[in-house]
């Protein structure tokens, strides 16, 4: 694997565009756009102040730039440099800013969560969307800082659903994104709901409460609720949810480290997965990671869906090799005492065809999951470490390389 | 009766004494001792005998026994006397018959005492046995009876711990109550404190978003230097009143009409994976039929119920199958006949198995006696084969019912029809390709041999007009000749030569020409060209022509020279025929092609025909 020369980054701030042409990144106050097979610099931009967020337009024209600090928003064309758009949230403040589906509309989400301002590039309408909620989409969040689960898109871009809070209760409100008319507004029950998420055809809304009570209720794009679940009562509950590519499956990941797959035609759970922290069934093939140096630390990397990802300590050259079973895994007991505690299956990762589900659990230290769009290869990024794993799609069989990435 | 035998000095004393004694002790010890002094002993008799009677008192003896014997009911020992006075004579006779009736007695009576000796010894030892076993079902009595005890004891305790552990249980399971309640109570007071700050919360931000609000800042605004178009390129249409419903209801219609597409594709999903159950289960059910079926050739009295419902089966099934364009639908009673035969016939097949393995172990412990019976291997590898069949059979169904589906299917959109239009007809199409392509082929053969003809009779015609050529320039010369000497004839020699000589001295004349003309000519194969191509044109009335002709090919010729250098190269030295089969595209260059034209228009014609040749 070959890998380019360093560039500048800050804050983490660096995306490829929605046709994968460009990648955008940005350096304290400028947007460097470099076109992305050459790397070579297709636009340079610059903003008033440090950039805190940038997102690509779904069509791939525009890219925003949100200045938290200071409660602007700029947004720079691709196509014609020289057009320029900023709106000032002024003294009401930017929390988090998103484009719509459509990829005219920007969403900003003052302080406090006080409104969503909906800002059309193409009219000179404003829209004000009260009682937002302030959702947080869970330990992945912390990379992503401030993103807000509380706001949905459909995948085709149709519809949005909104998580709010009124008198103490809470409500979804379904808007049209054409017209940004009020289609849908109903009551959930939950304690607190913590997240929404559309099923990708857009037909069902899956709603789920706090961790402090497991809770998943399914709604239909008409408001109706087609069904709850409720595995167990009084423990933390939900910690990660994931729909399936096809709309069949909804894999609910849980503070005690399973992870439940419900089916669409019924809602009820079809299977459950633990993650045992001993390995015996030989069926499992565990790969384990062999280190040249003396370790600091054993890693181990089991492959076969879905089992749990271990990060491997620093060592200069490493390879895999089939551990034998019984395997037992190495975990680390977190602080059970504290509030949020780093156990259960925090991340869920469908393949693209189906056929696998990659989970995280515990305290693992693998902080994204990402399939390859033909699913057979799954890359995991850990904190210093990039690891490519490759599945032979005839038995399921992986085999994974292990690779230093240059950690930024 | 006691022992006469045994006597002391004092008669009747001892006498007594030992009736007493044998009376009171059956030891055996004893009774041998009267057994064996039973047996008059020779030592001791005279000394016995003589103890009783002496000389002396023959006459009292006499007496004592007479007494004896008459009060004992035996006859006298006296003869009768006469008168009272007189001594009694014995009478022998007499005391000859006592003796021996005494004889006969002791006899008997030796004999009764035996007797109830040996029964005395058998009760004697039936009693020890009974005390034996008295004593011993006595200790066994004692053992349980303290085993029961022991046992009572334990159960006692068992029941004890029982209740125990009951009542932790129930401590237990109080406290999880108890607890549960706590969390429940604590929860409810979360809640509330937690709704009361938010209510506060929500003041506050109620507060802030008025003071926010208030403030009318010029400064929340948006600055954008042109406004961009929609993505879609629509135009923004005005929300004027009567719209407003209009659009509600617009969204409205397209929410469910997307809800409606999702459930109908799902449904459409679960009738197909439906549909292709039943075919399996279907098919499980004929192939089982099947299996069983071959069954009732075998004379078994136990298959007669089986083969007696699989016919009834069959026949049922006969009638069912041509009401099998009605399984299609999914009623109720459809559904359940499907799934009641299906299990009746798993049970026949259940039972049937079960039958044949009862053989097979019957057949283990008797041995292989029964020919019909099939061997154990022969029947698993029987099965399994069926089992293997039975699964290509599915397998395969499945498939082809999978193809058909996806061609019936209906709901297919237009290019997938279009695609499948013309389906059926799809080997008519490849054999229609093979004639074709077979066609093409002839059509080459044709073209190569029109081709061919058309060069000979170009050939033909330009010899035909080369010898017209001739015969005019014969007869010039003639005239000429005739006439005058003309310097043109050292041309036309040189000309005419070029005709009749050989290819050698002609390409050395071709050189020059084109060398002449142009002296940039790239490669040698060229003028070879050009020499070949000399010779099949008509040399002289078109001389002018010919050079033309010669500078454009030339030229062309320098531009393919690259082409045509390879073939040219191999054959250098072929006869003329060949130059016809050189790929000229020569003419087919079109800047020059009209000024070629009047001078090669054969070639052209040549090349042009060349051309379709070229892939």
């Amino acid at each position: 694997m070959n890998f380019s020369e360093v560039f500048k980054l800050s804050s983490l701030l660096c995306k490829f565009s929605p046709d994968g042409k460009y990648l955008a990144s940005c350096v304290q106050y400028r947007l460097v756009v470099r076109d992305a097979n050459t790397l070579q610099v297709v636009q340079l931009y610059t903003c008033l102040d440090q950039i805190q967020h940038i997102e690509w337009s779904a069509d791939s024209l525009f890219i925003l730039c949100a200045l938290y600090k200071r409660g602007l928003v700029q947004v720079w064309s691709l196509e014609q440099p020289e057009w320029h758009c900023k709106i000032d949230e002024g003294s009401a403040g930017l929390v988090a800013s998103c484009w719509s589906p459509d990829g005219r509309h920007i969403l900003n989400t003052t302080e406090f969560h006080l409104r969503i301002t909906v800002w059309s590039l193409c009219t000179k309408s404003v829209s004000y969307i009260k009682y937002p909620k302030a959702c947080q989409q869970g330990e992945l969040a912390k990379a992503a800082q401030k993103f807000l689960k509380s706001l949905a898109f459909t995948r085709d871009g149709r519809y949005l659903a909104l998580a709010e809070r009124r008198d103490c209760r809470d409500y979804v409100s379904i808007f049209v994104c054409s017209d940004w008319q009020l289609l849908r507004h109903f009551d959930t029950d939950t304690q607190d709901l913590a997240g929404i998420e559309w099923a990708p055809n857009g037909c069902v809304l899956a709603a789920w409460d706090s961790c402090l009570e497991y809770k998943v209720l399914l709604y239909s794009l008409d408001g109706r609720l087609l069904s709850t679940y409720c595995a167990y009562e009084w423990s933390l509950g939900i910690k990660s949810v994931a729909w399936s590519p096809s709309s069949q499956f909804l894999a609910v990941g849980s503070y005690d480290g399973k992870v439940r797959v419900l089916n669409h035609v019924t809602w009820k759970m079809i299977t459950e997965f633990g993650h045992p922290a001993t390995i015996n069934n030989p069926k499992i093939v565990v790969y384990k990671e062999a280190e040249k140096s003396p370790p600091l630390g054993l890693g181990h990397l089991a492959f076969l869906p879905p089992r749990a990802v271990a990060g491997p300590l620093s060592s200069p050259e490493s390879k895999y090799e089939i551990a034998e079973v019984p395997v037992s895994l190495q975990t680390l007991k977190p602080a059970a005492d504290r509030a949020n505690p780093r156990i259960g299956v925090g991340a869920l990762a469908f393949s693209p065809d189906n056929y696998f589900l990659a989970t995280r659990n515990g305290d693992f230290q693998v902080l994204s999951l990402c399939w390859h769009l033909s699913g057979d290869s799954l890359a995991l990024l850990g904190k210093d470490h990039f690891c490519l794993c490759f599945l032979e799609t005839e038995e399921g069989v992986g085999t994974a390389s292990g690779q230093r990435g240059d950690h930024t | 009766m006691g022992d006469w035998m045994t006597v002391t000095d004092s008669e009747n004393k001892n006498i007594s004494q030992y009736t007493s004694e044998t009376k009171m002790s059956p030891s055996s010890l004893y009774s041998q001792q009267v057994l064996c002094s039973s047996i008059p002993l020779s030592k001791n008799v005279h000394s016995f005998f003589s103890a009783f009677c002496t000389e002396e008192n023959i006459e009292q003896s006499i007496a004592y026994l007479d007494q004896e014997l008459t009060t004992f009911g035996f006859p006298s020992l006296y003869e009768e006397s006469k008168g009272k006075e007189t001594k009694r004579e014995l009478n022998i006779v007499a005391v000859l018959n006592c003796m021996n009736e005494l004889l006969v007695l002791q006899r008997k009576n030796l004999l009764a005492q035996e007797n109830v000796e040996t029964q005395n010894l058998k009760l004697g030892s039936d009693m020890d046995h009974l005390q034996n076993c008295y004593a011993k079902l006595k200790e066994q009595l004692e053992n349980s009876r303290r085993e029961m005890i022991g046992l009572q004891e334990r159960d006692r305790q068992l029941q004890c711990k029982n209740r125990n552990l009951h009542q932790l249980l129930k401590n237990e399971k109080d406290e999880v109550q108890k607890l549960q309640n706590i969390i429940a109570s604590r929860a409810t007071q979360y809640n509330h404190d937690m709704k009361r700050k938010e209510r506060e919360y929500n003041k506050l931000k109620e507060r802030l978003h008025q003071l926010v609000m208030n403030k009318k800042d010029k400064k929340i605004a948006m600055e954008v230097l042109n406004y961009v178009g929609r993505a879609d390129g629509k135009r923004g249409s005005w929300r004027t009143g009567k719209t407003e419903a209009s659009f509600f209801l617009r969204n409205e219609d397209e929410m469910y009409k997307i809800l409606l597409n999702d459930y109908e594709y799902r449904q459409k999903q679960i009738l197909m994976e439906n549909a292709e159950l039943k075919k399996v289960l279907q098919q499980m059910k004929k192939e089982m039929i099947s299996l069983l079926s071959p069954q009732k050739q075998k004379p078994r009295e136990r298959a007669d119920d089986s083969t007696g419902t699989v016919i009834s089966d069959v026949e049922e099934d006969a009638g069912e199958l041509s009401r099998e364009s009605m399984w299609d639908l999914s009623c109720e009673t459809v559904r359940e006949q499907l799934t009641n035969s299906i299990r009746k016939q798993w049970r026949i097949l259940k039972s049937h198995v079960e039958k044949l393995d009862n053989q097979v172990s019957k057949v283990h412990l008797e041995g292989f006696s029964d020919e019909d019976m099939i061997s154990r291997q022969d029947h698993e590898q029987e099965t399994e084969k069926l089992e293997l069949e039975i699964q290509h059979c599915k397998e395969m169904i499945k498939t082809q019912q999978q193809l058909l589906q996806q061609q019936l299917a209906t709901a297919c959109d237009d290019d997938t029809t279009s695609l499948l239009r013309d389906c059926y007809l799809l080997e008519e199409k490849e054999r229609l390709k093979e004639e074709w392509s077979l066609f093409k082929e002839q059509k080459k053969n044709f073209e190569k041999e029109r081709r061919s003809f058309t060069e000979a009779a170009i050939r033909l015609g330009l010899e035909r007009k080369a010898f017209e050529e001739e015969r005019a320039s014969w007869l010039k010369q003639q005239f000429l000749n005739m006439t005058t000497f003309d310097h043109q004839n050292s041309e036309n020699v040189k000309l005419f030569s070029a005709f009749s000589g050989s290819s050698d001295r002609d390409n050395p004349t071709a050189h020059s020409r084109p060398r002449q003309k142009k002296p940039h000519s790239v490669s040698d194969g060229s003028p070879v060209c050009t020499s070949k191509l000399a010779r099949s044109l008509p040399a002289s009335p078109s001389t002018s022509d010919f050079c033309q002709t010669r500078s454009c090919v030339s030229e062309h010729s320098g531009s393919v020279s690259a082409l045509n250098v390879t073939p040219e190269e191999s054959r250098p030295s072929q006869a003329g025929r060949e130059c016809a089969d050189q790929k000229w595209s020569v003419a087919s260059r079109p800047g020059s092609q009209e000024g070629c034209r009047s001078g090669c228009s054969l070639t052209y014609t040549n090349s042009h025909v060349e051309k379709d040749d070229l892939p």
